[in-house]
């Protein structure tokens, strides 16, 4: 449930807020100097649980791999995606947080093959677990070669 | 079934076009997608974009074909021009939302820059009284 992802922002000092973004923005992350940062989510998305998920945890990585920037501002949106460096950070964080490796090999090992399965497994969306997919091949070689024995290949 | 979807041949917009245009993008043999599917022989692949003899996958190989590229079974038959349409719940697409981008317009940018340091003074107003 997004509720374990509310208390850590609580946690860390981090607001909250629903809001009717403008555009094709479903989420946004906001820090400036010395004051709390904010994380803003669509207001359309409050009652879609896995993309509020996959979305509010995205936006906490922004907070958990920072910028060297001062100030920052990022988004989560719908359209296709320029990879920036420190977006890749934050997704990855996001994906450590909610599926982190060691749970994804016991799903694999117990017959969750398919980016959907895994996706209902870890109850996020399907194009985020197949990021995730891609960043742990990357990332984490020697753990997903060997999960790689027993997942159809076009997976990762 | 063929038949009806014979009718709406137009280009590209077929089963056999479109699997050839995923498999490409896939970097995919022919050999190599029947392997993944299962089929005997890549012939069957073959057939299926050439239309020939009018061959179509069954229901199974056909969402078989959809889970290996990420798309909806109604775009391979041509129904629709959008790849995920039936997959995606709610959020239009949902796809790829990871990024900072050049494009969104500088009126946006105010408004949600502004809307943030509103919600941050209002809260540290309240903190303020708290104490």
């Amino acid at each position: 449930m997004p509720n374990e992802l509310f208390s850590l922002a609580e946690k860390e000092n981090i607001l909250v807020e629903f809001y009717n973004l403008p555009g094709d923005i479903l989420g946004a992350y906001y820090h400036t100097q010395n004051k709390p940062s904010i994380i803003l989510l669509h207001k359309k998305i409050e009652h879609s649980r896995r993309l509020l998920r996959c979305i509010f945890a995205e936006e906490l990585g922004h907070h958990f791999r920072p910028t060297l920037d001062v100030n920052s501002l990022a988004f989560a949106r719908t359209k296709k995606c320029v990879n920036a460096k420190y977006e890749k950070l934050a997704i990855f964080w996001a994906v450590e947080y909610l599926m982190p490796i060691d749970r994804l090999i016991e799903a694999v090992n117990s017959g969750f093959f398919l980016t959907h399965d895994i996706a209902e497994f870890f109850d996020i969306t399907e194009r985020f677990a197949g990021t995730g997919l891609m960043l742990y091949h990357q990332k984490r070689k020697e753990q997903m070669d060997k999960l790689l024995n027993c997942m159809p290949q076009e997976l990762v | 079934m063929t038949n009806l979807i014979k009718k709406s041949w137009c280009a590209m917009a077929t089963f056999g076009g479109r699997l050839r245009r995923l498999r490409e993008e896939k970097d995919l043999k022919q050999t190599e997608l029947a392997k993944l599917l299962n089929l005997e022989s890549s012939s069957t692949i073959s057939q299926y974009e050439n239309e020939s003899l009018n061959r179509i996958p069954d229901a199974h190989i056909l969402k078989r074909i959809a889970d290996i590229f990420d798309c909806s079974t109604d775009y391979l038959l041509g129904r629709t021009s959008n790849r995920k349409e039936n997959l995606d719940a709610i959020i239009g697409t949902g796809n790829e939302y990871f990024t900072f981008h050049k494009d969104i317009p500088q009126e946006a940018l105010d408004e949600i820059v502004s809307y943030a340091e509103y919600v941050i003074k209002k809260h540290e107003e309240k903190k303020k009284k708290g104490k």
